[in-house]
């Protein structure tokens, strides 16, 4: 009886579909998954480049001012003044503000009604 | 050769009335006895033996008992050979006789494994007789000086039938209806899985694209802990920026002077003159 038994045969196809089955639930599974990972990546990257934007390539040459002194120290850039006028001053905390530096420490402290004393330091 | 593996094969003669002795050792060509099948010489207006096959089941018709019957057929000359017989009755008598599937090389006929001419007693009741190139299981009693049929008189016929050991379970056309089926939805199915696996390595392919293109750190994580620094970055400078616009607004306004203003660690602490402090 070397004929294969056509019952043994349908109970192999039977038997490969729900195997083809299963692993196309497990493969649906794993899009479902790679789909929700791929959203994040590319959320996190579109986020990421918006960050890097608004952080980085600035322009310091634009904080330097006769009445300041401007040292970089590591990555960090330290701006100091023993007495600048109130309108320096103004002038300085408008860029420092309105510029997305990333303001690390800050101490200004009044000497008389029209000079201040300032330290800030600055992330690079 | 000391080793032989390869088993023996030995004609067999089942009848249901005859004594047989089996070894389980060896293989069986089996020869059905003329009461385990029916057999019909026909002269048909067809030229192929597969197209008397097909209406082999209609010329039985009222000749049969009722049961399931699977069909034979083989061409002589002009005329059609057809045989019918019942796989379960068959099974049945080979398990009582103590004969395992395993252990059945072939199944033929008596019809084209035996062709003495002679009545040859097969049973203590019966006896086969070839008439018009028919072999008939007939009475013993008709043929009394009939020798008994011994195993020379059988021999190997080239046409063989397959016992199949399920068709009484399950009908052989429902069973190719549902393997048509099984295929196609195995077809489908695979179809499906290649489409599937190919998106995945879109997905991959895209995502790659992305860490590549936005120059990322290998893993999201990494990049997930980048992320929340810038964000917490950008919090802070904001509330500092926010405090100090209160703070210098008021100081415009000459509502409060400021003495001294402190941002370090993240907090900022403001010192009004007077005393008044602003954390």
């Amino acid at each position: 009886m070397k004929r294969v038994n056509p019952l043994y045969i349908v109970l192999a196809l039977f038997l490969l579909v729900v195997v083809l089955f299963v692993k196309l639930e497990a493969l649906k599974e794993e899009i479902a998954e790679e789909k929700a990972a791929y959203l994040e990546t590319k959320k996190t990257a579109e986020e990421l480049l918006a960050y890097k934007k608004l952080f980085g390539n600035k322009n310091y040459s634009a904080l330097k001012d006769p009445k300041v002194q401007l040292t970089q120290k590591g990555k960090h850039l330290h701006i100091e003044s023993k007495s600048i006028t109130l309108s320096a001053l103004n002038s300085l905390m408008r860029k420092l503000l309105n510029g997305s530096y990333i303001i690390e420490k800050l101490r200004i402290e009044k000497i008389d009604d029209k000079h201040a004393s300032v330290v800030v330091e600055v992330r690079l | 050769m000391f080793l032989n593996f390869k088993q023996e094969t030995e004609l067999l003669f089942l009848d249901a009335e005859r004594d047989i002795s089996v070894d389980a050792h060896k293989k069986y060509h089996i020869v059905l006895s003329p009461s385990l099948y029916w057999v019909k010489r026909e002269k048909l207006p067809l030229k192929y033996v597969h197209e008397a096959k097909k209406i082999a089941a209609t010329l039985f018709e009222e000749s049969l008992p009722e049961g399931e019957y699977s069909y034979f057929v083989t061409k002589e000359d002009e005329e059609f050979l057809l045989f019918a017989y019942s796989n379960r009755d068959i099974l049945a008598l080979l398990e009582a006789k103590g004969i395992a599937l395993g252990s059945v090389s072939a199944v033929s006929f008596a019809q084209t494994a035996c062709s003495a001419d002679e009545p040859l007693r097969i049973n203590d009741k019966e006896v086969m007789v070839r008439r018009d190139g028919v072999a008939l299981s007939l009475p013993a009693a008709w043929y009394e000086d009939a020798r008994a049929l011994q195993k020379s008189d059988l021999q190997v016929s080239g046409q063989k039938i397959t016992l199949e050991a399920f068709s009484h379970i399950v009908d052989k056309k429902l069973l190719y209806q549902a393997g048509f089926i099984l295929l196609l939805l195995l077809l489908v199915v695979g179809v499906e899985y290649a489409y599937y696996q190919k998106e995945l390595a879109n997905l991959r392919e895209q995502r790659a694209q992305i860490f590549a293109s936005h120059h990322l750190k290998p893993t999201l994580m990494q990049n997930r802990a980048i992320l929340q620094e810038y964000k917490k970055t950008a919090k802070e400078q904001i509330k500092l920026r926010k405090k100090l616009a209160g703070v210098l607004e008021e100081n415009a306004k000459k509502a409060k002077r400021i003495k001294q203003i402190v941002y370090k660690d993240s907090k900022i602490k403001v010192d009004f003159e007077g005393g008044e402090i602003l954390k």
